[in-house]
């Protein structure tokens, strides 16, 4: 049980050392909507963390602030909309192969344009709106490649390989040795290759773009490469958006409800597919959802949110097991279980709060069957309750039921 | 609360139950007087007719406004009274409605019908005694309450939008010009100082004269009369006549949207002041009142289609299906459930089209279309005072006039459709 | 055998040149494209049927007006002509026939050529249009370049600037244009920069013309000013043509500015609220990029609808403009010919703004199809 005054104390300090294998550091993150009817105070303190390899779940109702925890992430928070503090510390692998830690929200707008899409991508909900209608699924993502990769490389062993293949088909061919002697030269080149032209850049691209589309499992890549967005089924689309977001091999995907517009049978198709690129790729994955049978399939870890605060954070299995925040324990009661006839379904009484005046201290404790006169007075502080199992809450439940503070 | 509540709730206040009685006889004789009066008012437009006084135009104008509009809610107050008879909740704030619309149209109408439209407002009068109102306000204001707060709101954000509340009072300031106009200026609309022509500014005539010696300053004030009462007049009828097509097309379907449809393609086809034009020159004689026509024919097609569309919309909405299941009538389901709520979208086009049909009016006089020589109207003074280089008040206030005008209505016309845009409504 | 005897290959491309490879390459190539324009061209088609019941109409409705607008017996008979003599010319004009074969022959009377005689021009209508149309289109033509060229930048503007002095100031612009009216703002123009400044002894702009006849000999040759002059190497010419279209060509092109930055404003405003921008900028992409690639594009589309529509209010406006800056245009004629009630000119001249609308608007929806591929092939 490590106490909570630990914890402030580390957000005083500015030179952090994170574990080699923590990716992404979310701290004390605060995000406001500045609206007519007053301030909605959006997130309010989050706090999880991402380590290397995991596939992490934040869940909860609508309306809680997950995708704006994503957004925030990547600072694409559209006014009204404002970060108010926090800190998003990403660890990232600079080109020397050394550690090196990103505040996210202190970087500039050009460092944050080359982390977006490039280290940190994203994949947003709804796969109808949100390709660009007028341009092609291929030029889309090929957009994509051109901005963030060096494709000097790419381009002089394509035309190396362009070179060879004419040569095999044509051995004959009058110039034999003048194009023998030019594959020496472009070999030569290969360590240190020269800036590649604009026209020779987007055909490299086109041809990443075809291989993104086949990593994403695309049925005929090269002819979906000339479509536009609505000649794509929902799920193509889908897998499309995955493709731009995977396009430069990013250490994080951000999935925001990314499956939740699909077919029941597409969605476990892109689930699958998401699980398996992250082993190919060696990404980490945030999911986004208000599925438990999306996390409890596919995530490692979760982070139960509610009214803007992350209330539990764990392992799955813990947390299935185990659930020690009333919230969450009411939230996996209210899973019908396909073993037990019941009379009604359960359920949480109560409705999401309103986020322009929360409720005082613990924001669940309006809903809360145990909840006690401190619940209304002061938020409950972050702990680890267990080891590795962090809630907010001055009543735990499940295995620390009637632990006194 | 429900009909049953209403019920008991006015055994509670018995004592109250008489006036409601003598309520219902007045709201009958009110519809009786209401239906006689535009019988009368008949008869009167066509002695006025026959003696000359009016045209065929304004004798149609009359029918119109005073004894049709009398004639109909009269009759319409039959069933609204037996509705206040059973304590129905809709029949309460028909009385107002019904009455409103009544003053309002005798208003138009002008003549004695005005005098009976002191009974109308004598019943709204009475609609407001706390007697009556026990038996309604508060379930109206139930009923209600989200529009009204919606209302709020909206009128919220028009009193923050600084653009709107200038627009609105520039568009207050003139019709208060119109109105007033015989008090505030110094000269007739064709009075004329023959010897002073062309006179710049100066105490006697603030504003200069013209080349025939008029006070330009009265005459921009006396204009915006005629020049207002035309956009007004052009934008309501062809609102109407546009909306009741539009509406009947969307709502039906099939070969008659597609024939109403392939008509306003037609219209669309020609650009409004050559369209206007070529019907005024069909139209022989060359006045304001044939000016008034060919913009209307011009216009009705807007709203048509604009209506049409929303309907179209509407049409597919629930609560339209929800009607039905109960067995409403497609003229109740048109009149009492689709309209109400394709009326957002036609105000503000109406505003925008105040200045639009302004700017026409006067381009299309400014051409020697519109009244006779030397009358105050903007446009004309334009066209008389542009050889003038040198007297340039001539030209530039009557401009002024205009430009103000159009901008008021654009002014307020846009900032409405800003802030009844659902999309960009809650910021 | 030479379509398979080896060539040399492409360093560049690496495509080794065997003719017969070639020849399949170039078949391919050709073969997409003819599939490309099908399916353009099933949309063109389907546009020129839709316009077809429209030019009908158009069509319907002036014969329907100049029949209103008076017996055209009138034109060949004086007050003392025996009513036996009009019914006479009335048989010979087919006049006493029932409307709808009156309808025929005015179409066909069109399609051969006869409009008809302008009293107001003392022409035949097809050649007074002959020598004007040249002269409103490149005023129009001036007007709405200019109108384009300034308002889309101003409407991106506008709408990147929100709430700060650019979109104010733009906004105000763009107010004032749709509400002046065009023929005053015309002549405070005159006013200011011909009046005002040739009595300051500032270079004037000129009053009004398409050139300084006085000076300048001018035949027309296609009857376009500015390319005669170019066609014939007259810089002098040329120079003194755009002078004398700077007034009227910015009078008439300020409402068709005014109408298009406000469309291009609003539309760029939504435009940036929708999904595909937010993920544009999740790619990391500049947000210049994001402008004016991702969003330009499609806030295009609702602006290059209001451009067709615009075109009508400035057929209108010519009329207006041409009135008062004298040029020698359709619009200065029609208002003559009003004024003279020479029917067969209004007639003509109505009919004539119409089909330029429509055709206008036929190309309009071309640009749309090609901006908006749901469009092309929906």
């Amino acid at each position: 049980m490590v106490a909570s005054q630990d914890d402030t104390s580390i957000e005083t300090t500015n030179d952090i050392r994170l574990d080699s294998d923590t990716l992404l550091l979310v701290r004390g993150l605060k995000t406001n909507f500045y609206t007519y009817e007053g301030v909605v105070k959006a997130l309010d303190n989050v706090q999880f963390e991402l380590k290397r390899g995991d596939t992490l779940a934040i869940v909860g109702e609508t309306g809680c602030g997950k995708s704006v925890t994503a957004k925030s992430i990547l600072r694409l928070v559209d006014s009204p909309g404002r970060i108010e503090e926090g800190q998003i510390l990403f660890q990232d692998v600079n080109e020397e192969g050394e550690n090196v830690i990103i505040d996210l929200l202190q970087s500039t707008e050009d460092e944050m344009r080359k982390i977006r899409g490039n280290k940190i991508a994203i994949v947003f909900q709804d796969p109808a709106t949100y390709p660009n209608p007028v341009f092609r699924i291929g030029d889309q993502i090929a957009e994509v490649i051109a901005l963030h990769q060096d494709l000097s490389r790419d381009v002089l062993e394509m035309k190396i390989a362009r070179l060879e293949d004419a040569l095999r088909t044509n051995p004959d061919a009058e110039n034999v040795e003048e194009i023998t002697t030019r594959i020496e030269e472009y070999k030569s080149q290969l360590d240190s290759p020269p800036p590649p032209t604009d026209k020779e850049k987007k055909e490299a691209a086109k041809k990443r773009t075809v291989e993104t589309l086949k990593l994403v499992r695309m049925p005929s890549a090269e002819q979906t490469i000339n479509q536009y967005p609505h000649e794509l089924s929902g799920g193509m689309r889908q897998r499309a958006l995955i493709a731009m977001a995977l396009s430069c091999n990013p250490r994080i995907l951000i999935a925001d409800e990314a499956t939740t517009a699909l077919d029941v049978t597409v969605q476990a198709q892109v689930l699958k597919l998401l699980n398996v690129l992250k082993t190919e790729l060696d990404a980490s994955i945030i999911i986004i959802t208000h599925d438990l049978g999306v996390v409890a399939e596919t995530c490692t870890r979760v982070a139960v949110m509610y009214a803007g605060v992350v209330v539990e954070y764990t392992n799955t299995d813990e947390l299935f097991s185990d659930p020690i925040h009333p919230y969450t324990s009411g939230l996996l009661r209210a899973i019908p279980k396909i073993t037990e006839k019941v009379e009604h379904l359960l359920q949480i009484t109560g409705t999401v709060p309103n986020l322009i005046h929360p409720p005082s201290g613990c924001r669940f404790h309006p809903r809360c069957e145990f909840a006690t006169e401190i619940c209304a007075q002061q938020r409950p502080p972050r702990e680890e309750i267990k080891p590795a199992h962090w809630i907010e809450c001055h009543h735990p439940q499940g295995s620390m039921k009637g632990r006194k503070r | 609360m429900t009909k049953m509540d209403t019920k008991q709730y006015s055994e509670e206040i018995e004592e109250t139950s008489s006036s409601i009685k003598y309520f219902v006889y007045f709201i009958l004789v009110l519809g009786f007087i209401n239906v006689i009066a535009g019988f009368v008012n008949i008869i009167d437009a066509l002695l006025l007719y026959d003696i000359g006084t009016i045209n065929e135009i304004g004798l149609m104008g009359n029918i119109a406004t005073g004894s049709i509009a009398a004639i109909v809610i009269g009759i319409l107050l039959l069933p609204i009274g037996l509705g206040v008879r059973d304590l129905e909740n809709w029949a309460f704030p028909w009385v107002l409605y019904a009455n409103l619309l009544a003053i309002l149209l005798f208003l138009v109408n002008g003549g004695f019908i005005v005098y009976i439209g002191l009974f109308n407002l004598f019943a709204i009068i009475l609609l407001m005694t706390p007697q009556i109102r026990a038996f309604w306000w508060k379930l109206y204001m139930e009923d209600m309450g989200p529009r009204a707060k919606e209302t709020r709101y909206t009128l919220y954000l028009i009193r923050k939008s600084p653009l709107v509340v200038a627009g609105i009072i520039i568009i207050a300031v003139y019709i208060c010009l119109a109105i007033f106009a015989p008090y505030i200026t110094p000269y007739g609309p064709t009075e004329r100082e023959w010897y002073n022509f062309l006179q710049a500014p100066s105490p006697q005539h603030i504003w200069g004269t013209d080349q025939n010696g008029g006070d330009v300053f009265s005459m921009v004030i006396w204009a915006t009369q005629v020049d207002l009462k035309i956009a007004i007049s052009v934008v309501a009828v062809a609102l109407v006549v546009g909306a009741f097509i539009g509406a009947a097309a969307g709502y039906f379907g099939g070969a008659v949207d597609e024939i109403v449809m392939r008509i306003t393609d037609v219209f669309f086809a020609f650009p409004g002041l050559i369209l206007a034009m070529a019907i005024v020159s069909a139209l022989g004689a060359r006045n304001l009142d044939n000016i008034s026509i060919a913009l209307m024919l011009v216009w009705w097609p807007t709203y048509a289609r604009l209506v049409r569309g929303q309907v179209l919309i509407e049409r597919e909405k629930l609560y339209v299906e929800a009607a039905r299941s109960v067995g409403a009538s497609d003229m109740r389901i048109l009149a009492f459930h689709i309209l109400p709520n394709t009326i957002q979208p036609v105000i503000v086009q109406a505003t925008l089209d105040m200045g639009g049909v302004l700017l026409t009016a006067a381009g299309l006089s400014f051409i020697g279309f519109g009244a006779e020589a030397g009358s105050a109207e903007w446009g004309l003074m334009i066209a008389q005072g542009q050889n003038h280089f040198a007297q340039y008040w001539v030209t530039l206030f009557p401009g002024l006039a205009i430009l103000f005008c159009a901008l008021s209505f654009n002014l307020v016309g846009d900032g409405v459709r800003d802030i009844l845009d659902p999309k960009l409504r809650r910021r | 055998m030479a379509l398979i005897s080896p060539r040399t290959i492409d360093l560049k491309t690496g495509h080794a040149q065997l003719a017969l490879q070639k020849h399949i390459a170039g078949c391919a190539r050709a073969i997409r494209r003819v599939i490309w324009h099908m399916r353009l061209r099933d949309y063109v088609i389907r546009r020129l049927l839709l316009a077809i019941p429209v030019v009908i109409g158009v069509l319907a409705i002036t014969f329907v007006l100049a029949y209103v607008m008076g017996d055209p017996v009138g034109i060949y008979t004086q007050e003392r002509t025996s009513p036996e003599a009009v019914e006479a010319i009335r048989r010979a004009h087919g006049l006493d026939r029932p409307l709808y074969e009156q309808f025929f022959f005015y179409l066909r009377d069109l399609a051969s050529g006869d409009w008809g005689y302008s009293v107001s021009a003392r022409l035949p209508v097809t050649q007074v249009i002959a020598t004007r149309l040249p002269a409103t289109i490149e005023l129009s033509l001036f007007a709405i370049v200019f109108a384009i060229a300034l308002g889309i930048p101003l409407g991106i503007l506008s709408a990147t600037k929100k709430d700060r002095w650019p979109d104010h100031v733009t906004r105000v612009v763009a107010l004032a244009g749709v509400s002046m009216p065009i023929f005053w703002f015309a002549l405070m123009l005159k006013y200011v920069f011909f009046f005002q400044f040739y009595m300051a002894g500032l270079p004037a702009l000129p009053e009004g013309g398409r050139y300084t006849f006085t000076v300048l000999p001018y035949t027309p040759i296609t009857g376009f000013l500015l390319i005669d002059s170019i066609i014939t190497l007259n810089p002098v010419l040329f120079m003194d043509g755009l002078v004398h279209l700077i007034l009227p060509g910015f009078a008439l092109g300020y409402l068709t500015l005014a109408i298009i930055t406000r469309m291009m404003r609003s539309s760029m405003l939504e435009v940036l609220k929708e999904d595909y921008i937010t993920l544009a900028r999740s790619k990391g992409l500049r947000e210049r990029v994001v402008i004016y690639r991702h969003a330009l594009r499609n806030a295009m589309i609702p602006t290059v609808t209001v451009i067709g529509l615009a075109f009508g209010g400035l057929m209108s406006g010519a009329v207006l403009t041409e009135t008062i800056f004298s040029w020698p245009g359709l619009g200065r004629w029609s208002t003559r010919a009003i004024l003279n009630s020479d029917i067969p000119s209004i007639n003509a001249f109505t009919l004539l703004v119409a089909f330029i609308f429509v055709g206008a608007n036929l190309v309009v929806d071309l640009v749309y199809g090609a901006l908006d591929p749901r469009i092309r092939y929906g």
